[in-house]
């Protein structure tokens, strides 16, 4: 996008030398170190960083909405239009919040009331700020539904945020924003939990509306590419300070700071892999999916068929409610399939007897997604790492437990005094290093990644994916990779299954796929995905 | 190596819980007097030399906070003569016991029900709720009444009315933790891994769902102990010549315009041992919440 | 939402119609029913009577019938006390109970919502330190030794109410005070935890950001939401402001139904026990549906299931 040369080359909000911290249990900490930032009009402002680097704290502190305590301002000002809204009484400061800077939540389900219609939500803005009548303000906030592309708003209007979808409840987000036309949006992770092609679709909307209202944007993200899409200009922050700021265009072609360049290498889909020479020919699968249904209230997957073969990386991708991740649970025989065989090694595992299902078990594992939710926080660490052994009682010697258990620490990258440590001790990335030990315990032939990177900041998402990759050469396993992000599945596949709606539109190898896909969807799926290249080139 | 480890870390446990009492005056006071509470039931009446508990008539309706007499009277004496104190502590064991066997039998069976009827779900788990929505829908005292009124109200009917009355709290509690439970990762996780069902339940979710069950049930010892005075009040409680505070507040009322303090001390007791369990579940509730445990640490973290 | 409603009022029926069958069942098989119904000097003979008059020597399933049989013609048996049909006697003493519950109710709720949300608002502030030693210290205390030592400090002593009976205002207030204090102590609890909850939610940080004046924040965005975990607990209070009436309309002589099921009892007059344990069956099953009418209301996420 182009830099609009702002009429007035005024700030609209300048930031200056803001320090905040935090009196927590372990002491006070800063979560903000003097950081100094100005938007103009018409310009778009990305703060970059990972989570706790203090970009949403920044944000809470222009809207006045940090909690204090545990929060604590210790310094700095925040003009706007000269006037430092620092110092403003509370309800001086009300005045201007919504109405000359509005903000737009990330979870939008819990950031609306969910009591409340959105009609009314929206509305709410003038009858604060201007005093309109209630029919007044409704109309208004009808018309303002319209502007953000709600189908049939009148009606809607009346609806509440539950019977909203995702892409849908952003817009009414934005709406609300809009309403008393700010000169500041500032948009906190406005597309994280979306679907890619609603990502490109709610980044347009705001590109549109900045431009047409000619407002000044802050977009706070922890993805470049999100960044690069959009945005003028950018600072990175890490640990509460600025240690990059500049130009996007320029930053991103020659970033200045370690930090900074550290995580534009971990933007995954870089990886340039020498093609593996896997001629399928020469192995028999060890997994055939042949034609499976499951059949809920919906169909949540339908007539899906593919093969695993050994030592390969098969990744799947699709959107939310593809199916991705029934095709998953079926596999490891969590849910049963409404039709379809899935044959292992030849045998048919909806057939299994006990004895059967149980060595199926052992040589099938699973990694979650959730780090924070897959693993039992009133284990500790060698209990959960230890339990499959307990469970496959003949796999190993009791005996033997703690120094295996030491083992597989050590090859996930972690100390092997971790062990009477319990998950609540660890990062998410940590944890999902034991979650990843734990599937390892019985040598088993396959490893499910149930979206096992999408919770994590992109610089422990690399790590994360090379760990993976080490570990499938050392001990020669087989990986379905299910992700909603295409980049990653790039990096880490071999060859890739591509879902919508319950089925799958296409398959291929990963740099086939990729780089000449042959369905319209697959096409569109790569179009909306954000990338530094675009800018770059 | 490990073992030394593990000893340091039962050490900063104990450190910490008790740094959290400190940090809650009110809950620390009533630990205290619970405890004692405890130790009176189990020890109480047989330290009681059996001349306190004897008619004595010259003593009738003696009253308190007078010095004239052994500091056993203090309280003041019943109409029989008998040392107020006296009958006091024997009357902690029985109210201690029933609300105690109670509770203990009610939580047991009420959790494993619960855990049952929601991790199998189905048929049965649907026919448990239902049978806790009969008991749940009638106001347990009335309940507990007619059904006493049926059998003979002796102290083993007593235990079992209150401890079937209070089931359904923890069948429902449970049952509500075992479907969220149920669906978390980590069940999954263990099921991919061919654990058992016998192995989910007591190892992955039973071990959670404990905490919220301690709470209520200490929160519950309060209750059954209201109800079961409520019905020593009535009169299908406990019956003469055992003894419970309820039962010493029934007896009291007939004499409450010339002896007040016969159903007042009674009824301040059960109140302060109820208020301390109240305060105690209240302190457990946000120990055991992660989300709330900080404004307990908070504090203590500064004042060290 | 009327899916839902209907699953919930078929449920009930199915509540009342299991409890209805286990309390005949306890009378038939716990012995002799004219243990129930007679005086316990009553003679062989006039037992022997009874028994055959009524029945009481007929296989259970036979006594069964005839007992479903009566139900449905509205028939719940003779009070042999009063002489009269016990379910007259039940629908006189039902409206005396009800006023005082309601009352005591409107109290309750109105008091724990404004002390609730007070206290909420500055966790462990000093209001909130008073207000939680105060509700746990009402939520624990035994209703019938509050009760006499009530009428010992104000009938007895200061004679400034009257003992017991009914009659304006003066008979309302202690029977009214007693029957709020453990109800409001325990409201006071769920609305505190419910509106902490409610005003740490995200949504609540949505309407600060739109420049919505505390006030409305508190009693508008998050009151709504922190109602609704109250009103479920109100629901279960309709059951024990039942147990609480028996004990206050004992003591203050009221003739509500608590009052005439434990005479009742003391009477022996089982008619009029089982004919009273229907009706306050259907009320509570009534007060429930109006709490899941009133839940509905609130939450739209339910009314859309």
């Amino acid at each position: 996008m182009v830099t609009k040369v702002s009429d007035a080359n005024k700030s609209l909000l300048k930031v200056n030398n803001l320090s905040v911290s935090f009196d927590t249990a372990e002491g006070s900490f800063d979560a903000v170190r003097a950081v100094n930032f100005d938007l103009k009009k018409g310009e778009t402002l990305a703060i970059i960083g990972e989570s706790g680097s203090g970009k949403s704290v920044t944000a809470s502190v222009i809207m006045g909405i940090l909690t204090c305590p545990p929060g604590r301002i210790k310094s700095g000002e925040v003009l706007l239009n000269d006037l430092d809204i620092l110092k403003l009484s509370d309800s001086d400061r009300r005045k201007l919040m919504g109405s000359k800077v509005a903000i737009i939540f990330q979870d939008t389900l819990s950031h609306l009331n969910p009591v409340f219609s959105v009609g009314s939500q929206i509305a709410e803005c003038f009858e604060v700020h201007k005093n309109l009548s209630k029919k007044e303000s409704w109309n208004r906030a009808v018309k303002l539904l319209e502007r953000v592309s709600i189908p049939n708003p009148s009606k809607r209007a009346k609806d509440f945020p539950h019977q909203f979808s995702g892409g849908q409840r952003q817009r009414v987000m934005i709406a609300m924003a809009l309403a008393l036309e700010p000169d500041i949006i500032i948009a906190d992770e406005p597309t994280t939990a979306l679907d890619v092609t609603i990502q490109a679709k709610i980044l347009e909307l705001l590109g549109e509306l900045r431009d047409e209202r000619n407002m000044g944007l802050i977009l706070i993200t922890h993805d470049l590419a999100v960044a690069a899409e959009i945005s003028d200009k950018l600072i990175v922050l890490n640990e509460g300070k600025i240690v990059e700021k500049g130009i996007t265009r320029d930053v991103f072609i020659n970033p200045n700071h370690t930090y900074t360049k550290q995580l534009m290498d971990s933007i995954p889909g870089k990886i340039t892999k020498n093609k593996k020479k896997t001629s399928k020919k020469i192995f028999k699968p060890i997994l055939q999916i042949k034609n499976i249904s499951k059949f809920y209230d919906t169909i949540a997957c339908d007539d899906v068929s593919f093969n695993l073969y050994p030592n390969e990386v098969l990744g799947i991708v699709g959107e939310s409610g593809s199916g991705k991740t029934t095709v998953s649970n079926l596999i490891l025989r969590l849910s049963s399939p409404s039709n379809g065989k899935i044959l292992y090694h030849g045998k048919n595992i909806l057939n299994f007897n006990k004895k059967d299902l149980l060595n199926f078990r052992r040589k099938v594992q699973v990694v979650f997604q959730d780090p924070y939710a897959s693993l039992n926080p009133t284990m500790n660490i060698y209990e959960i790492i230890s339990e499959p052994w307990v469970i496959h009682s003949d796999f190993l010697d009791k005996k033997l437990y703690k120094s295996k258990v030491s083992d597989l620490l050590i090859s996930v990258g972690l100390h092997p005094d971790d062990a009477i440590k319990f998950p609540h001790q660890f990062s998410g990335g940590q944890r999902q290093r034991i979650a990843i030990a734990r599937a390892l315990a019985l040598n088993p032939e396959i490893i499910i990644c149930d979206e096992a990177v999408s919770a994590l900041d992109v610089s422990i998402q690399a790590q994360i994916i090379k760990l993976l990759l080490n570990l499938r050469n050392k001990f020669s396993l087989s990986y379905i990779f299910i992700a909603h992000d295409l980049p990653v599945v790039k990096d880490l596949a071999d060859r890739v299954i591509v879902m919508k709606s319950g089925k799958i539109i296409e398959q291929g190898l990963v740099n086939d796929v990729f780089n000449s896909p042959k369905e319209k969807y697959t096409k569109d799926l790569l179009k909306a995905s954000p990338s530094i290249e675009n800018l770059i080139n | 190596m490990q073992l030394i480890l593990e000893k340091n870390n039962f050490i900063n446990k104990f450190k910490k819980i008790f740094s959290m009492f400190m940090n809650d005056k009110l809950a620390l006071i009533s630990i205290i007097f619970l405890t004692l509470m405890v130790l009176l039931a189990f020890f109480g009446p047989s330290l009681i030399s059996e001349s306190y508990t004897k008619m004595n008539l010259r003593l009738r309706n003696l009253e308190p906070f007078s010095f004239d007499h052994h500091f056993m009277y203090f309280f003041g004496a019943d109409a029989l003569g008998r040392s107020m104190i006296a009958r006091l502590i024997l009357a902690t064991q029985n109210t201690m016991f029933i609300a105690g066997t109670a509770v203990i039998l009610s939580m047991t069976l009420g959790g494993m029900l619960g855990l049952i009827s929601g991790y199998y779900g189905g048929r049965v788990g649907n026919l448990i709720m239902r049978a806790a929505d009969i008991i749940m829908s009638f106001p347990s005292l009335l309940l507990a009444v007619i059904v006493l009124y049926m059998f003979d109200p002796g102290l083993l009917n007593l235990v079992i009315v209150l401890a079937f009355t209070r089931m359904p709290i923890y069948m429902r509690t449970a049952r509500a933790e075992v479907l969220e439970i149920r669906e978390r990762l980590f069940v999954s996780a263990a099921i991919s891994m061919g654990a058992s069902n016998l192995r989910i339940i007591f190892k992955h979710i039973a071990p959670l769902t404990i905490p919220t069950l301690i709470t209520i049930a200490t929160l519950d010892f309060a209750f059954v102990m209201l109800g079961e005075s409520a019905l020593s009040f009535l009169g299908v409680g406990i019956q003469p010549p055992e003894v419970t505070w309820g039962l010493m507040v029934a007896q009291g009322r007939n004499y409450l315009q010339i002896a007040w303090w016969l159903a007042f001390f009674p009824g301040l007791i059960i109140m302060l041992v109820a208020l301390s369990l109240n305060l105690l579940s209240s302190w457990l509730r946000i120990v055991l919440d992660p989300r709330q445990r900080w404004r307990l640490e908070n504090i203590g973290d500064k004042s060290e | 939402m009327k899916q839902y409603l209907s699953k919930r009022i078929f449920s009930s029926i199915l509540a009342i119609t299991g409890l209805f069958v286990m309390v005949f069942f306890l009378a038939r098989l716990t012995g002799d029913p004219g243990h129930l119904y007679l005086p316990i000097d009553a003679p062989l003979e006039v037992r022997k009577e009874f028994s055959e008059k009524h029945g009481f020597n007929d296989p259970i399933y036979l006594q069964f019938g005839k007992f479903l049989g009566d139900l449905t013609d509205g028939n719940l048996g003779y009070s042999l006390r009063k002489e009269r049909p016990a379910i007259d006697i039940v629908l006189e003493a039902i409206p005396v109970t009800l006023s005082l519950a309601a009352v005591a109710m409107s109290i309750a709720l109105l008091g724990a919502i404004i002390i609730g949300s007070l206290a909420a608002y500055s966790p462990n502030g000093i209001f909130d330190r008073i207000s939680r030693v105060v509700s746990l210290t009402a939520a624990s205390a035994p209703d019938f030794w509050v009760a006499i030592t009530a009428i010992l400090i104000f009938s007895v002593s200061l004679g400034w109410l009257p003992t017991s009976g009914i009659g304006g205002v003066p008979y309302w207030i202690m029977p009214i005070g007693i029957l709020v204090i453990r109800p409001l102590g325990l409201l006071v609890q769920v609305v505190r935890g419910s509106m902490i909850t409610a005003l740490s939610s995200d949504f609540v940080k949505t309407a600060r950001a739109k420049g919505v004046k505390e006030n409305i924040v508190i009693f508008k965005h998050a009151l709504r939401n922190g109602l609704l975990p109250v009103i479920t607990v109100a629901g279960d209070q309709a059951a024990a402001i039942a147990n609480g009436a028996v004990i206050v309309e004992t003591i203050f002589g009221w003739p509500g139904i608590g009052k005439l099921m434990i005479d009742s009892i003391m009477q022996r007059d089982f008619a009029v026990v089982q004919a009273s344990i229907l009706v306050t069956a259907i009320v509570i099953l009534f007060i429930n549906i109006i709490i899941d009418i009133a839940y509905a209301v609130l939450d739209p996420r339910i009314r859309h299931k």
